[in-house]
This record gives C-alpha cells, structure tokens and sequence, in this order.
C-alpha cells in the first residue's frame, strides 16, 4: 500500500513537471498548459493507454487536470460501444469526475462565505 | 545524503518485485477441496500476482485478484486471462473475477467470517454489485 | 523599433527562469498532492464502501474541498508561489483558479462578478477537453464501423 502512495508521489509529480516545462520552455499560460494536459488526457484514452495508467499510478493519475480529459473521453466511449453514433454526444459527462461540479458549487459557496483579498485604497 | 538515497531507491525496488509466491485463500461452502485444489493450481506460479482470494458457492465462483505493483498497468490483461482459465476449468460454475482492491478486501472479510449459506448468497450478491459499479 | 528587436532585447534583459528548481519544486508540490490524494482514496475505500474505480470521484470532490479552504484563507497562493506547475496541474489548482476568481468578483454581484469570472480558466480547459472527447471518440467510432480496430 505505501508502493501506491509513492508511485502516486512520482507520477504526480513528473505530470506536474511536464506542465512546469510547458509553462517555462514552451512559454505557455496557465490556460493553454491546462487544455493542453486535458487533450493529452483525451487522447492517451483513445488509445486505451490512461486506464491501464490509472491501474498502475492511481491516484497519481487521476488527480492531475489530465483525468478529465480521460473522464470525458471514457464516457463517451463507452456510450458509443452501447449505442454507435450518438453515444458520442450523450456519453460524455456520465462518468466524469466530480471535479467540475465540486469545482463550480464550492466556488459559488467561498464565495457566500470568504471575504475578497483585494485591498481597496 | 546521496547514499541514504540510493540505499533507499533499492529498497523501495526490491520492495515492489517481490519474489515470493502468490498467497492464496479459498473458501468452499461444500468444502470440495479436489476444486479448492484446481483454483489454487491456476494462482500457483504466477509471478505477476501477489495475492488471490476465491469463494465457491452453490456452483457460483467469485475470484478476486490483486497483482504485483510494477505490473499493475497490465492489471485488466492479468484479471482477463485469469478469468479465461478459470472459466475453462469450471465450465459450470458461474465465474466472477475482480482485480479491484476493496473487493479483496470484502472477499476476504467474507472468507474469514465464513458463513451460512443464505448469508454467503446475500454477501456475494452485494459484492458482484459494489464491483459493476461505475460511479 | 520593429517587432522582431524589441522581441530580441526584451528576450535578452529579461530575468531568465531557472528551468531546474521550477521543475523540481513542481516535481514536489505536484508529488505531495497527489499522495495526499491517494491517501484520502484509502480513506474513502476503507471505510465506505467506495471500490478503487469509484473512489476516484468523492477523493476528487475532497480535493477541491481542500483547495477551497487554502484558497478562502490565502495560503493556496503561496503554494503556487512556490509550487508552480505543481500546484496548477492537479485538479486542487483547477479549483483554485475557479475558486479565486469567485471570491475576487464577488463585489461586481454573483451573476456578472462571480458567474462570468469563474470560468476564466475553467472554461477553456472544459471546452477543449469536451471538444477533444468528442473528436477523439467519433474518430475511434468511426474505425471501429469500418472494421480497422474494435472496442
């Protein structure tokens, strides 16, 4: 069990240096390193590779913004397999994590409860 | 500092290729130990598990599985081919075989506290659930 | 000055980026994170009933539990001092950008402060991976139909 924290550790930590390098050699913002890292996410599950990855880094791989990108896609894959075509379409946000919308409701809730930072002269 | 952390990188590798032999634990409601016997035969050396657990019930056979960290990415390949050969040795037992974690762990609570038929029929329904479970 | 000597001499005073300690600090922030999601995984497989394939989803709503506290108290932007990269790739740095924002234009009223800004970062980032699941998968359906790979 410790392996699986440590592999965690490792895995987690080159994806984010893979990110510190598009931020400082490619020169890239935040905003196109993150939809980049999402699209890598993506792809890698089209080819059937991020599953196997989460199997082997847990939570090493889906904590980093790339588990979205595989969420989305293993959805509307497997949606497709059941029901071809438009499986496409409805698929995708069956399985995603709940990333987004914990994402979207604690922001609407710090924003109830947490006073802005911004000083005003 | 630099040999701390090279005796600590090889400990850390020889932690995860272990080389000892699968441990195995079966539990047989009829106590049919020539099946017991067959299913610990599939486990028996293989290398990339390192512990199995399985139930015979009522011609009903749940196997759960967990595999050797390093070969964890091939984690699903593993459990297939396991399911494959333990369906072709119990060609009439329904076959469930699991790689998941927590469904060892259930499996293996289910082993020790070794119950009565109707128990063991509801336990191993609630597990086959828990294990389809995709959210 | 035309556009390509002032890109020259900004690119030349310009403070240089010590690539290596980024790199490492991310490597740690980003490594601390995740194994500390990791271990809250354990935590929810333990003791709920939550498999290692489902646990990924309440491990993942902690997080960005987590990160809205940090960030509400302000200490989610030092780690992003520190961490960079590390503290923006998981997704705790994804609930942050959307977290902060929210807080910050909270004054501008909730629908155009907070519900406009809150997806400043976030909206790119779900744009373009549904969009690339989309692509992604109609491409492999498409195979598929056509008999080149299966399911």
């Amino acid at each position: 069990m410790i392996f699986s924290v440590i592999t965690a550790f490792i895995v987690g930590g080159l994806i984010c240096v893979v990110g510190q390098l598009l931020f400082d050699v490619a020169k890239l913002t935040p905003a196109h390193t993150l939809s980049l890292l999402v699209v890598i996410g993506s792809v890698l599950d089209g080819f059937g590779l991020y599953e196997p990855f989460i199997d082997f880094a847990g939570a090493g791989a889906t904590i980093p913004i790339t588990s979205f990108g595989n969420s989305l896609t293993h959805g509307a894959m497997q949606e497709a397999e059941k029901h071809g075509f438009i499986g496409v379409l409805t698929g995708m946000f069956e399985v995603t994590s709940s990333g987004i919308s914990a994402a979207i409701i604690f922001g609407v809730v710090a924003a109830l409860i947490f006073r802005s930072k911004g000083k005003v002269s | 500092m630099k040999k701390f952390g090279l005796l600590s990188c090889m400990l850390l590798l020889l932690a995860g290729c272990s080389d000892e032999k699968p441990q195995v634990s079966i539990y047989h409601v009829d106590d049919d130990q020539e099946e017991v016997e067959m299913l610990k035969e599939v486990f028996h050396d293989n290398m990339k598990i390192s512990e199995a657990s399985g139930v015979f019930f009522d011609h009903q056979l749940v196997v759960s599985l967990q595999v050797e960290p390093l070969s964890k990415f091939s984690k699903e390949k593993i459990a297939n081919s396991i399911e494959k050969e333990v369906k072709s040795l119990f060609p009439d037992h329904e076959v469930f075989v699991s790689s998941d974690l927590k469904i060892t762990w259930e499996l293996k609570k289910i082993i020790e506290k070794q119950p009565t038929e109707d128990a063991l029929k509801k336990d191993l329904d609630e597990l086959r659930a828990l294990a389809k479970e995709n959210t | 000055m035309d556009p390509n000597s002032y890109q020259q001499t900004v690119d030349e005073i310009a403070p240089k980026r010590p690539v290596l300690k980024n790199c490492l600090k991310a490597f740690v922030t980003g490594g601390i994170i995740c194994s500390v999601g990791q271990l809250i995984s354990y935590v929810y497989m333990y003791f709920f009933s939550f498999t290692e394939r489902t646990a990924s989803n309440p491990t993942v709503a902690t997080m960005v539990f987590i990160s809205m506290l940090l960030t509400g108290f302000g200490i989610y932007k030092k780690i992003g001092q520190f961490g960079g990269a590390g503290s923006a790739v998981p997704v705790t740095g994804f609930g942050n950008a959307v977290i902060s924002a929210a807080i910050e234009h909270k004054s501008e009223g909730f629908i155009l402060g907070v519900g406009v800004n809150m997806f400043k970062l976030a909206g790119p980032v779900i744009v373009y991976g549904t969009f690339s699941a989309f692509v992604v998968t109609l491409i492999k359906t498409i195979l598929v139909k056509m008999g080149v790979i299966s399911w």
